[in-house]
C-alpha cells in the first residue's frame, strides 16, 4: 500500500513537472519572437509593426489596400507578410505584384504575381 | 465549481467563435492556418458544430458525463483553435488546458490548475515589460475606446497612462504570487475580481465577449486555490470574535485551512 502510494506520488510529481516546465518553457522562448504570440499568454502586452501593403496593377498603378479587408477575424499575432501578397495574387488577376513596406525600416519586400 | 464556470465560460465563447468561424470561412477571406493541410470545415457544419459545443460546455457545466464531455469540447474547441490563426485566443487555448487538467486525479489537477493560472497572470507580467506597453500607448488605444467606461482624452497622456501601465503589469505579478500566500489568498481574489471586472468594463465592446469569458476563466482557477466557503467562515468567524472582544470576551480566532495553506 505504502509503496504503491509512493510510486503514485512520484508518478504524480513527475506529471506536474513536465506541466510546469512546458508550461513555463513555451511562453518564455515565445518572448524572444515578436509579440503578441500565439500560446505566448501575452495578453495586450505589445503590436507587432503591422506591414502596408500595395498592390501593383499591369499598367503599374499602385494602390494601398487594407489588410483586415481580407480577413474574417483580424489578429495582432498573425504576419501577413508572406500569406496576404499570396492571396491576393490568387484572386485578384488584374495584380501583378504585391508590396509589404515595414513603416519603421521602410523595407519593402516584393512578391510578383507568377501566373 | 471550477467545472461549472469553466463550462459556462465554453458555452459564452461557442457564441463567440462561431461568429468568428463564420466570417473566416467565407469564400474570399484569406486562410492563415497553423499548419499546411488543416482540414477545413464546410460552413453547412457550422451550426451542428456549435451545437455540439455548447452541448458540451452545459454538460460540463452541470456535471453530466463530464468525461465524454471533456473529450468532446477538446476535440470541438481544440480544432477551432487551430483551424487558423484568425481563430486563436489565449483564453480558448486556456480552456483546453483546464479542460485537459480536470481529466486528471483530483489532487493532481488541483496542483496543475494553480500552476496554470500562475503561468498565465506570470507571463502577462513579463511580456508586458516593453516600450510599447509601458508607454501607455497600447492602453490608451484600447481604454480611449471603452464601452462602458471611456478614458477621457485629457488623461490620455504619459504622465498618467504609464503609471496605469506600470500598475497592470504589477497587477498580474501580484496575481501570478499572491495565491501562493495565504495570508494574501483571500485579497488577491477580491482583487482579481475587481481587476478583471475593471478591465471588462474599460476596454472595448470588440473585446467584451472575450474578456468576460477570459475573466470567468480566471476566476474559475481562483478556486484552485480557495474555497468561497472557507472565505465566509473566516470572516465570519473574524467577526465573531471582533464582536466577543467589543463585549470584553476574546478569544483568539481558531486556525482554518486557507489560514494554514491546506487546499479545502
Amino acid at each position: 500500500m505504502l509503496q504503491r502510494f509512493r510510486q503514485e506520488s512520484r508518478l504524480a510529481q513527475i506529471v506536474i513537472l513536465l506541466f510546469v516546465v512546458t508550461q513555463v518553457l513555451v511562453p518564455a522562448y515565445l518572448l524572444l519572437g515578436p509579440r503578441p504570440a500565439h500560446f505566448g499568454w501575452q495578453m495586450y502586452s505589445g503590436v507587432r509593426t503591422l506591414s502596408e501593403f500595395t498592390t501593383i496593377d499591369a499598367s503599374g498603378q499602385a494602390r494601398e489596400i487594407e489588410p483586415n479587408d481580407y480577413l474574417g477575424n483580424p489578429r495582432l499575432e498573425i504576419d501577413l507578410t508572406t500569406a496576404l501578397p499570396a492571396h491576393i495574387c490568387a484572386t485578384q488577376p488584374a495584380v501583378v505584384a504585391v508590396q509589404a513596406r515595414n513603416p519603421i525600416t521602410d523595407e519593402v519586400v516584393a512578391t510578383p504575381c507568377s501566373r | 465549481m471550477i467545472r461549472r464556470l469553466v463550462g459556462l465560460a465554453l458555452a459564452i465563447q461557442a457564441l463567440d467563435t462561431t461568429l468568428a468561424l463564420r466570417r473566416i470561412l467565407a469564400p474570399d477571406v484569406l486562410r492563415t492556418p497553423f499548419f499546411d493541410g488543416m482540414p477545413l470545415m464546410p460552413s453547412s457544419l457550422l451550426l451542428p458544430f456549435a451545437f455540439a459545443w455548447v452541448a458540451a460546455a452545459a454538460a460540463l457545466a452541470l456535471g453530466y458525463r463530464t468525461r465524454l464531455a471533456s473529450v468532446v469540447l477538446v476535440t470541438v474547441v481544440g480544432y477551432a483553435l487551430l483551424l487558423d490563426q484568425q481563430s486563436y485566443a489565449n483564453h480558448i487555448y486556456l480552456q483546453i488546458l483546464i479542460v485537459l487538467i480536470l481529466l486528471l486525479p483530483a489532487d493532481l489537477a488541483v496542483r496543475a490548475l494553480r500552476w496554470q493560472m500562475t503561468v498565465v497572470y506570470l507571463f502577462g507580467a513579463i511580456s508586458k515589460i516593453n516600450v510599447v506597453f509601458i508607454s501607455g500607448a497600447l492602453l490608451a488605444a484600447n481604454l480611449r475606446h471603452g464601452w462602458l467606461l471611456p478614458f477621457p482624452d485629457s488623461l490620455a497622456r504619459p504622465a498618467v497612462l504609464m503609471p496605469v501601465a506600470a500598475g497592470a503589469i504589477l497587477a498580474d505579478a501580484f496575481l501570478a504570487y499572491g495565491f501562493w500566500k495565504p495570508r494574501y489568498r483571500a485579497a488577491a481574489a477580491v482583487f482579481g475580481l475587481l481587476f478583471h471586472t475593471a478591465i471588462i468594463l474599460t476596454f472595448p465592446a470588440s473585446s467584451l465577449i472575450g474578456l468576460v469569458v477570459f475573466a470567468l476563466t480566471m476566476w474559475a482557477l481562483y478556486y484552485a486555490f480557495l474555497d468561497p466557503v472557507e472565505v465566509w467562515k473566516r470572516a465570519a468567524t473574524r467577526l465573531a470574535v471582533s464582536i466577543r472582544q467589543r463585549l470584553g470576551r476574546g478569544t483568539p480566532p481558531p486556525a482554518t485551512a486557507l489560514d494554514s495553506g491546506q487546499h479545502p
